[in-house]
């Protein structure tokens, strides 16, 4: 009886504990506070700190291939390049473009912003990675989640779990990250500058935008085609206002399901032996470079359209070109009115806010039609 | 480093031609859109409005 018991006791999981896992217990409980208590990226961070605690759980099986259960979600929902599309059929749904199509030049900020991606996969490759697990790093600078889940699962999914950790942490920083540099590269005076209001798109304008974008952007980046047109077609789905039951579905209950299945297995992938190396330090430390540049590049490129425009651009703007919707334009507005209390640049932010995340989809099209 | 430097080359190039081409798909569908909407008008047809939801309709 006692053999029996002895035995029970060394196939327990108590007996397989390592270090390493108790680590990777501490960020999980880390991540999971950070969520439930500072309320950092919550939908997110939530289950992929779960997951974490999952995968460093010893001889639970539930990542292992063609059996565990997160491994399936992992398997089927990423690998098969599943939920990254849904997540942006959601988020498609939910994106108003007029802000972008009332001010068509406020894309150019949204395009400079990706400076930060590329940059960083260069500084990445400098450091020694490889080509893929250098793009996998500077596409956390997009500020975009799902696309970096995207772009990571193809071409490094040995970088998942760090990069869309980082993708996720550094996005919830945000507000921390971008007004020291938004206010280091600007002046008071271009801190003060009032726009113009732009035009009022019509509704058939917006209707036929999704259609021309997909069309566009497909032809010339063929690999980000499953992205792109999950996005435009939930936009489609909200603009036409003929499937409203489709736009509320995409929005609401199918984002929802597809985040749980998205968070779950991302932090499933990380455990100690893979996670637990100089590696993630380094591609933290390089996602923090790549949202400060991205930021940087695209306050800059607006202070340069200003050299060449009467129509001036409160450059602060520039800095909502990085993907995050819409904390980056809230964190805009927040700094333009320190500088004047009257000036209301959330609806202007915008703009270049969804130029970015077509921005970074271009980007991650550009890096899988070269490396892949 | 020598492979680097060329994806960091074509990668801003390309996102820079991509977005430059976002812009003008942006500008010619206004341009058309106004066209359309132009020539309803002078048809007495009014401009595309949001049509009322659909909630009871089956897949």
């Amino acid at each position: 009886m006692m053999k029996g018991f002895d035995s029970l006791l060394v196939q327990s999981g108590f007996f397989h504990m390592t270090l390493g896992m108790l680590v990777m217990w501490v960020i999980a409980f880390v991540l999971i506070y950070l969520a439930i208590a500072k309320d950092f990226e919550p939908l997110l961070l939530l289950p992929i700190g779960f997951g974490i605690l999952l995968a460093n759980l010893p001889l639970s099986d539930l990542m292992q291939p063609g059996q565990g259960l997160l491994w399936r979600f992992y398997h089927h929902g990423i690998q098969w390049e599943i939920i990254p599309p849904l997540i942006f059929l959601g988020l498609g749904a939910l994106t108003d473009f007029r802000p972008m199509l009332a001010n068509p030049r406020l894309i150019f900020l949204g395009a400079a912003a990706q400076g930060g991606v590329y940059v960083t996969f260069f500084v990445a490759r400098w450091a020694g990675l490889s080509l893929v697990q250098a793009a996998s790093i500077g596409i956390i600078g997009g500020a975009d989640g799902p696309t970096t889940i995207y772009l990571t699962s193809k071409l490094a999914p040995e970088l998942l779990g760090s990069a869309a950790v980082a993708a996720y942490s550094y996005m919830a920083l945000v507000p921390i990250i971008q007004p020291p540099i938004m206010k280091g590269l600007t002046t008071k005076a271009e801190r003060v500058i009032r726009m113009k209001k732009g035009r009022k798109p019509s509704n058939l304008e917006v209707i036929m935008f999704p259609l021309a974008t997909t069309i566009v952007v497909v032809l010339l980046v063929p690999p980000a085609a499953a992205l792109i047109s999950m996005f435009m077609l939930g936009n489609l789905f909200r603009e036409a206002k003929v499937v409203d039951r489709l736009t509320k579905a995409s929005q609401n209950e199918l984002l929802n399901i597809v985040t749980i299945f998205l968070g779950l297995p991302v932090g499933a992938t990380m455990n100690a032996d893979t996670f637990l190396r100089p590696r993630a330090i380094l591609i933290f430390l390089l996602g923090l470079v790549a949202f400060g540049v991205s930021t940087a590049c695209g306050v800059l490129m607006a202070k340069g359209m200003n050299l060449v425009s009467s129509n001036k651009i409160n450059p602060l703007i520039g800095a909502a070109g990085v993907s995050a919707v819409p904390m980056s334009a809230r964190v805009v507005h927040k700094v333009g009115s320190e500088a004047d209390k009257k000036n209301y640049l959330l609806m202007y932010a915008m703009g270049p806010n969804v130029a970015g995340v077509i921005g970074t989809v271009i980007a991650a099209g550009v890096f899988l039609t070269l490396l892949r | 480093m020598r492979e680097a430097v060329s994806v960091f080359v074509t990668g801003i190039v390309g996102v820079f031609a991509g977005m430059a081409l976002l812009y003008l798909t942006v500008r010619l569908n206004a341009f058309v859109a106004g066209k359309i909407d132009a020539w309803r008008a002078s048809r007495g047809e009014p401009a595309a409005e949001p049509k009322a939801p659909v909630e009871d309709q089956l897949p």
